[in-house]
């Protein structure tokens, strides 16, 4: 990597694309868990690799690249959610929502919901660890935290979310 | 169903989504056109070379303003104002 990174910055960008083409699937797929839309999901991928491209320079190569990279990209992701949800506020106000009929729809929206509540350090490991199935160690990684730290974030979460279902009379 | 089940086909349902391809395609085509080094160096020369011509024009060439005679046309007094209308002579003529 850090070959390729030299490369880069001597003056070769489509070394970037060997970059683009490992993350992207896996960037997506964490930005769609945070906002649950894959054009916004896209958006904030490409942020996260053209603000990548521009701090190219500033990589401590004596660190690992893979948690530098997750951590703009959590960044990125972070910044379009809160402005989503300015804006879905401000939505509210005007829009009536639709009421939903599927079974499994109106679980996932009410899920949604409860994941949303959370902080942001428990949604991220929730999504990291519960739903794309990284370990404990490997969300650290990417979380910048310590392993204990993680875990710590993924119980609480799970535990606010449990909460919050049981409050709602889901638990049949 | 409780709600940890519930949370567990949550997850799995999550699991399984997968970006639409097109959306992968045109998202590193978009990355590689943003990252994509644009030439600014011929740009600014040509804006140079532009402003500079301008400023060439105006102080080597100063445009020459020839005064052009003009006509009392008429005058009109109304109590204490006055007001005289003049009209260059060239136009005068040509009507």
């Amino acid at each position: 990597m850090e070959f390729l990174i030299q490369n880069i910055l001597n003056g070769n960008p489509d070394g970037f694309r060997q970059i683009i083409q490992k993350y992207e699937k896996q960037l997506l797929k964490i930005a769609y868990h945070f906002i649950h839309d894959w054009d916004g999901a896209q958006d904030i991928t490409q942020n996260t690799f053209i603000s990548l491209y521009k701090n190219l320079s500033k990589f401590d190569s004596s660190k690992a690249f893979e948690p530098w990279l997750y951590q703009i990209h959590f960044n990125q992701c972070r910044s379009d959610y809160r402005k989503r949800k300015i804006r879905n506020q401000m939505m509210k106000l005007f829009v009536a929502e639709k009421p939903s009929l599927d079974s499994y729809q109106v679980d996932s929206d009410i899920i949604r919901k409860c994941i949303d509540e959370c902080t942001w350090k428990q949604k991220t490991a929730f999504i990291l660890m519960e739903i794309e199935g990284f370990s404990s160690k490997e969300a650290c990684e990417k979380m910048n935290c310590s392993d204990a730290t993680a875990r710590v974030h993924l119980k609480r979460a799970k535990t606010n979310i449990q909460n919050k279902l049981r409050k709602l009379g889901y638990d049949t | 169903m409780t709600h940890k089940k519930r949370l567990e086909d949550y997850c799995e349902r999550e699991q399984k989504a997968s970006p639409p391809p097109h959306l992968i395609q045109s998202l590193e085509a978009s990355v590689m056109d943003a990252i994509k080094p644009k030439s600014h160096s011929m740009v600014w020369a040509m804006g140079l070379v532009g402003v500079m011509s301008v400023l060439l024009g105006i102080f080597l060439f100063p445009k020459q303003i020839e005064p052009k005679p003009f006509q009392v046309e008429s005058v009109i007094m109304m109590e204490k104002h006055t007001a005289i209308w003049i009209e260059p002579i060239s136009k005068l003529t040509k009507g």
